[in-house]
């Protein structure tokens, strides 16, 4: 056999590039596999089952066969199409799936097990008891997936960006070039993508220039590929900055993700050619006939010497006119049609393959059936071309319809949106061909899904056992999965099953196209997004303030606040102890900062108000403020807070942090929509005021000497300074102590927290986080949305109902009428007590396997006793006081006692913070 | 597209301190408020504009009502060429619509980040955002830009 070899144009190699650490050249513009074909190297990959040797089928984004791993570390991409990427000086390929090597592969026995190994192998052979499949599984997890992925972090950066434009051109080929040119000229802003470095499609491989669009004023974006086609003109386009495995320039990122909103999308997608089923039709050296013409045309290689064309269209004759100007030998065109075209070379009519020859270095012959015999030819490459299915992927997953065209044995685009149309080849505008074969001697080794080794026979034993749906037959076989979703095999599979079914292939029915048209990274789909929880940290105004004092940091939400302030050798059960009970004792300060807040004026302040907390408000007196609650309309607790009358019909309303976007979303909601009229204005400043907590015995004495006026009473407010720093004070408890809230312009906090936190560490108290705060209110018996209010629990089950307003008129008033509210099992907020820690989140039961009667909602230590206290929704709630249960915890292997009692352990009069 | 081409913009981020909010539940905006950046149908923001706001709260009396919302607010300074690129860098919004000029205001997202955007000129505008964002949006920029 000969190798594929560079045909004699003059140009030189500037590119150097390594396959399995064999060092080669390339030159710009070479794909890896016009570069591998141009060093002579047929043998790529190994394939996923069977690890049987596969080379270069294709030229583009639908190649099956040449999955590579390209770049190191962290850039390390597995499962890369060679046909996909350019070669880049430096870059590292390696083949994969293959054990010692790719030459001689260990997992190549799979391929003499294969009659052991039909579809559906891994259904009948890995099934029976529990015990068993611990076994099964160590084995199909080693032999499971393609490709390794990436251990390192990704050290390049992603990007999303946003794009507007009238017209979308997805396709750079003739027809979308076309397009693009004439929308432009009309005077619309449009953009053009392909997914290759070139624009040209079809016509890259005829040699045929194509104008430039640029010029005519289009926007245009090469190596994008539009990987979904979303509502209302909505795309998304994948562009590649660097190839794959590659540095990206400096500053810019490796790959953009396009959010595209577009008033037309013109579908210029193009057309895939089909393989043909015959045995050995997946060796390397076996291509589609428009890749051959492609590889020789465009990059100026010729893929084998002796060349075998077969066809069941006229295309391939443009393959057969190429090679033979490339300098290669065609020795037959074999075509299925019974009256083939006038064509100066060997060509036979009626003539199919029947089985490709040769060994893992290639394909060296390739028996057909000519008319009424059986013929053999040498071959060095055998180019294919069942045809050609319109790429319509993009149009299917904007829901448009598909209608099916038998000349060309392909669905089309028919129906769909109004701002969608395709052009070109991807509406059916290809060579007509005459209908697949059905002859197969040898269905085993006639590959129609050549990445996930599903053959003919594969097809027809599913169907055999009763796998009438495509879809099932999809799932069975592993048809049309992975990376390449059946580019090249669905058509065919169609086919084979419409046979063994007795209808046409249309009756056969399609799987559906999803998004992405083409594999994308998660990094595309990450964006800024990538590292820690791959979203925003928020941080608190005084963050910095936190930081320098080494706090912990407790995500909630997109939020990070502190969680303690461990000393040396502490733990943080340590910290949060000693922070704790310095505020049961002393004095402590934390920060509040996110707590929402909501200043809500106008002349129907209360009026607003009234309708969204479930407690009186018209009656606070200035200066004042209380505890309150707002409901949903089902009447389950919404969230809570604390509303203060700052003036007249001035009133600051603060609730739970992780509510603050559901709570401005709820008050939008009333006043905007069911009560319009109110005069009234709600602004959200969660973030204009920081918020910090000083509370403890010792607080109100602090505060007197920080400001040096008259702390305000219990839930009373005042104004003053606190260095230099103008602070609205609130006197609130939510530890159980004397407390404040100190509330100043976010930018400006930093000062007051010093200051307070200087006067508590002088009297002994230290600064708490979270932890501690939850210790305290836990003690306290403080509910706290998410735990204790977890959206299905009403003000009555939560024993708030004696706060409730008796004139109603607020939201969820009425729903908290229905009778099944008040079932006596309903599940209700008590304490629990024990000699030790609580498991939080346990189950309540009577005993082990005794019906679950309710759950453990928050759970921490007694401050200044010994044992631990939790709060706890229970069936039946109070009723059960006294009642001895089992708090069990199975996952964590924990199982306390514990007695109900009432949801208050610290101070049930509130007498430490009435002065 | 800028393919190969760092975005050509600066952003320099500051507390915006001098913000209030305008509602007005009744009437039409004094002339002494002129300028006002509305942000919803019956709110505006008046941006530096300290020293008129006793003024402006005496013209709304009865009507409406200034309350400041600076304290948890960063400005963003975006100029350049590119500051509009910069813009649809994880923002969903067509930065390059004709209404989108100098005077004009957005409200949108950017990299999951409401913010308002005020265009100051012809190659700048102004982005206010809450400051718990702010070292997500200088981080995101920072990659993004020549001057980030």
């Amino acid at each position: 056999m000969t190798a594929p070899r560079r045909i004699a144009d003059g140009a030189t190699d500037s590119l150097r590039f390594t396959f399995d650490g064999r060092a080669m050249t390339a030159r710009p513009g070479d794909t890896l596999a016009a570069a591998l074909l141009a060093n002579g190297v047929s043998l790529v990959a190994r394939s996923f089952k069977y690890h049987r040797p596969r080379g270069i089928m294709a030229a583009g984004v639908e190649e099956p066969n040449a999955l590579v791993t390209v770049g190191e570390g962290g850039r390390t991409e597995p499962n890369t199409r060679a046909t996909d990427v350019f070669v880049y000086d430096g870059l590292v390929a390696r083949s994969q799936n293959a054990w010692p090597s790719l030459n001689f592969d260990m997992g190549a026995m799979n391929g003499m097990l294969a009659r052991f190994l039909p579809a559906g192998f891994y259904y009948k052979t890995f099934f029976g008891p529990a015990s068993r499949w611990m076994l099964y599984e160590r084995f199909i997890r080693r032999a499971a997936g393609l490709g390794k992925a990436p251990v390192d972090r990704d050290p390049d950066h992603f990007e999303h960006r946003a794009a507007f434009c009238d017209v979308l051109v997805v396709g750079g080929g003739p027809a979308g070039i076309q397009v693009a040119r004439d929308a432009a000229a009309s005077g619309g802003r449009v953009i053009l993508v392909e997914q290759d470095a070139l624009l040209g499609g079809s016509a890259l491989r005829d040699g045929i220039a194509v104008p430039d669009p640029v010029q005519a004023g289009v926007r245009m974006m090469l190596r994008t590929t539009a990987s979904g086609n979303w509502d209302h003109g909505f795309v998304t386009l994948v562009e590649r900055i660097a190839e794959p495995g590659q540095q990206p320039p400096a500053g810019m990122p490796a790959q953009r993700l396009w959010h595209v909103r577009a008033k037309r999308i013109v579908l210029a997608t193009g057309a895939i050619e089909r393989p043909l089923t015959f045995a050995g039709n997946d060796r390397p050296g076996v291509m589609l006939a428009s890749a051959v013409r492609a590889y020789i045309r465009r990059h100026g290689v010729l893929a084998g010497q002796r060349v075998v064309i077969a066809t069941n269209n006229d295309d391939a004759y443009r393959t057969a006119d190429a090679a033979r100007e490339a300098g290669g030998t065609v020795v037959a065109i074999l075509d299925s049609r019974p009256e083939p075209p006038a064509a100066e070379h060997p060509t036979f009519a009626d003539a199919v393959p029947l089985a490709a020859h040769g060994g893992r270095g290639g394909v060296t012959a390739i028996t057909a059936r000519v008319g009424a015999t059986t013929r053999r030819f040498d071959a060095d490459v055998v180019a294919m071309s069942g045809g050609f299915t319109p790429v319509v992927h993009l149009h299917s997953q904007a829901g448009g319809t598909l209608g099916w065209r038998e000349d060309i044995q392909a669905f089309v685009p028919e129906g769909g949106p109004e701002w969608i149309e395709s052009v070109g080849s991807a509406v059916g505008e290809v060579e007509p061909i005459a209908p697949a074969s059905a002859e197969l001697p040898d269905p085993k080794h006639s590959f129609i899904d050549f990445q996930n080794d599903v053959a003919a026979s594969d097809v027809d034993l599913a169907w055999r056992e009763g796998y009438r749906s495509v879809e099932h037959l999809k799932r069975y076989t592993t048809l049309g999965m992975a990376t390449d979703q059946g580019k090249t095999s669905n058509m065919a599979g169609l086919a084979r099953l419409a046979t063994s079914a007795g209808v046409t292939i249309p009756q056969a029915g399609l799987t559906t196209f999803r998004p992405p048209y083409t594999p994308l990274t998660l990094g595309a789909m990450a964006g800024a997004d990538g590292g820690g929880h791959a979203a925003p940290r928020r941080r608190i105004a005084l963050h910095d303030v936190h930081e320098a004092r080494a706090a912990l940091w407790q995500p909630l939400g997109l939020w990070h606040r502190p969680r303690a302030y461990p000393q040396i050798g502490e733990t943080l059960h340590d910290a949060a102890l000693r922070e704790a009970r310095a505020v049961r004792t002393i004095a402590g300060l934390t920060d509040v900062s996110t707590l929402a807040k909501f200043a809500v004026h106008g002349p129907d302040a209360a009026r607003l108000l009234e309708m969204v907390c479930a407690t009186g408000i018209a009656k606070l007196a200035v200066g004042r403020g209380r505890y309150t609650f707002m409901l949903r309309e089902d009447g389950m607790v919404l969230d809570d807070g604390t509303v203060w009358r700052l003036d007249e019909n001035g009133y600051l309303l603060t609730s739970s942090t992780g509510g603050a976007d559901r709570m401005e979303a709820h008050l939008s909601y009333v006043h905007r929509v069911l009560a319009p009229t109110l005069r009234v204005s709600v602004v959200a400043q969660q973030e204009h005021y920081a918020g910090i907590a000083l509370a403890g015995p010792r607080a109100a004495a602090i505060l007197a000497d920080l400001t040096g006026i008259e702390p305000p009473a219990h839930m009373g407010l005042a104004r003053a300074k606190v260095a230099g720093v103008p602070a609205l004070i609130l006197a609130a408890s939510y530890s159980g102590e004397r407390a404040f809230e100190l509330y100043a312009a976010g930018h400006d906090a930093a000062p007051i927290w010093g200051a307070i936190e200087d006067k508590v560490r002088a009297a002994g108290g230290f600064p708490y986080g979270l932890e501690a705060l939850e210790f305290l209110r836990i003690e306290k018996g403080h509910v706290v949305i998410g735990a204790e209010a977890d959206g299905r629990t009403t003000p009555h089950d939560l024993g708030l109902e004696r706060m409730l307003r008796k004139a109603g008129g607020f939201v969820g008033a009425q729903a908290l009428a229905r009778p099944a509210l008040a079932a006596p099992d309903r599940r209700r907020l008590v304490g629990l007590v024990s000699s030790e820690q609580i498991p939080e989140g346990a189950m309540l039961v009577a005993n082990h396997g005794a019906t679950v009667e309710g759950h453990v909602t928050s759970a921490g230590p007694r401050l200044l006793e010994s044992g631990g206290a939790a709060l706890a929704l229970l069936a039946g709630g109070m009723a059960r006081e006294g009642e001895t249960l089992l708090a069990t915890s199975p996952t964590r292997d924990r199982h306390v006692r514990v007695t109900v009692t009432a949801p208050v352990f610290h101070d049930p009069d509130g007498a430490r913070y009435r002065d | 597209m800028g393919r190969a081409i760092v975005i050509d913009a600066d952003v320099a981020l500051a507390p915006a301190r001098d913000v209030t909010v305008l509602d007005l539940w009744e009437g039409e905006l004094p002339a002494i408020a002129a300028g006002a950046m509305q942000v919803e149908p019956r709110r505006w923001w008046l941006i530096d504009r300290g020293e008129a706001t006793e003024e402006i709260d005496t013209a709304i009396a009865g009507r409406g009502v200034l309350v400041p919302i600076g304290g948890g607010l960063t400005r963003a300074t975006i100029s350049g060429p590119g500051w509009r690129d910069l813009l649809s860098v994880s923002g969903f919004f067509d930065v390059h619509h004709s209404g989108f000029g100098a005077g004009s205001a957005v409200s949108t997202i950017i990299h999951h980040v409401p913010v308002r955007i005020r265009v100051t000129g012809a190659s700048s505008c102004d982005v206010f955002f809450a400051t718990s964002y702010a070292s997500t949006l200088a981080e995101l920029w920072q990659k993004t830009s020549k001057g980030g």
